[in-house]
């Protein structure tokens, strides 16, 4: 009851969830950041969330690295169309 | 060597890397086929103010990522509606109970994983466009969502719901089909 008080005066999960956004880019404020803090050291679901977001962020940071798809077939076939197309809009 | 034969070149070196990133962000391959396509008709018109200015696959993937933002505002040109009524309740509290579960695994023996992998790569396409798109791009863009902002023709305020809703999902998919399975 009292964490349901806390929650609706200070600030929401929903809310909480929403500032992990703007920290994880490095472009939460001062304020909202003491906010989040806060919310994180009485909820102890957000704070497993935000351990599980870091998981989902981390791998979409090493999935930047392009890896190949294999499907050389595709590819070929694609290439021959590009340049059909390139010498017909010469 | 002449223009053509050095946009042969282009062509045979750079359409696999590109064709990979479209069908990567449109999950969709014929889309991905006519946006490559596209991309090389733009490059081939633009090639004699390119010339060597910059790297050629920075240059290439430069153009693809303005067909790929182009196609996604002018599909998605109507407002973004995000509800989050899925996880929250009215007060903004955690509706679902496995929330308080913790995930076992550290990232890096997840990542090592390929099952863990493949699974994630699944949950990525479940994703609807209208949400992954700007959430792939922000990665891309090494979060600046500033450009993002320019780029798809969305508010701050909302790519920062896309990203906060595109999350809870994959967080939720991710928990039904590896963590509690
Ligand atoms: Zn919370």
């Amino acid at each position: 009851m009292i964490k349901r008080i806390i929650h609706k005066l200070l600030l929401s999960c929903q809310e909480a969830t929403l500032l992990l956004e703007l920290k994880g880019a490095n472009q939460i404020s001062v304020f909202q950041n003491i906010r989040l803090s806060l919310h994180l050291t009485i909820c102890s679901i957000c704070r497993i969330y935000k351990q599980k977001s870091y998981v989902i962020n981390k791998y979409f940071e090493d999935k930047i690295h392009d890896e190949a798809i294999d499907n050389q077939a595709t590819i070929e076939r694609l290439k021959e169309k590009i340049n059909r197309s390139l010498s017909a809009n010469k | 060597m002449k223009k053509d034969e050095i946009f042969k070149d282009i062509v045979n070196q750079y359409t696999a890397i590109l064709y990979n990133r479209a069908n990567y962000l449109l999950q969709d391959s014929d889309e991905a086929e006519d946006i490559v396509q596209d991309v090389f008709l733009s490059a081939y018109q633009g090639f004699d103010n390119y010339q060597g200015r910059s790297n050629t696959k920075t240059w290439l993937m430069g153009i693809l990522k303005n067909k790929v933002a182009d196609y996604y505002r002018k599909k998605y040109k109507q407002g973004t509606s995000i509800s989050l009524s899925h996880f929250f309740d009215e007060d903004g509290t955690w509706k679902q109970d496995h929330a308080l579960k913790e995930w076992r695994d550290d990232e890096k023996s997840l990542f090592d994983d390929l099952d863990f992998k493949r699974i994630f790569d699944h949950c990525i396409d479940r994703l609807p466009a209208k949400w992954s798109i700007p959430f792939k791009m922000y990665y891309l863009d090494n979060k600046k969502t500033d450009l993002l902002s320019q780029e798809l023709g969305l508010s701050t305020t909302n790519i920062w719901k896309i990203l906060q809703r595109g999350r809870l999902q994959l967080k939720e998919c991710l928990e039904q089909n590896w963590f509690n399975k």
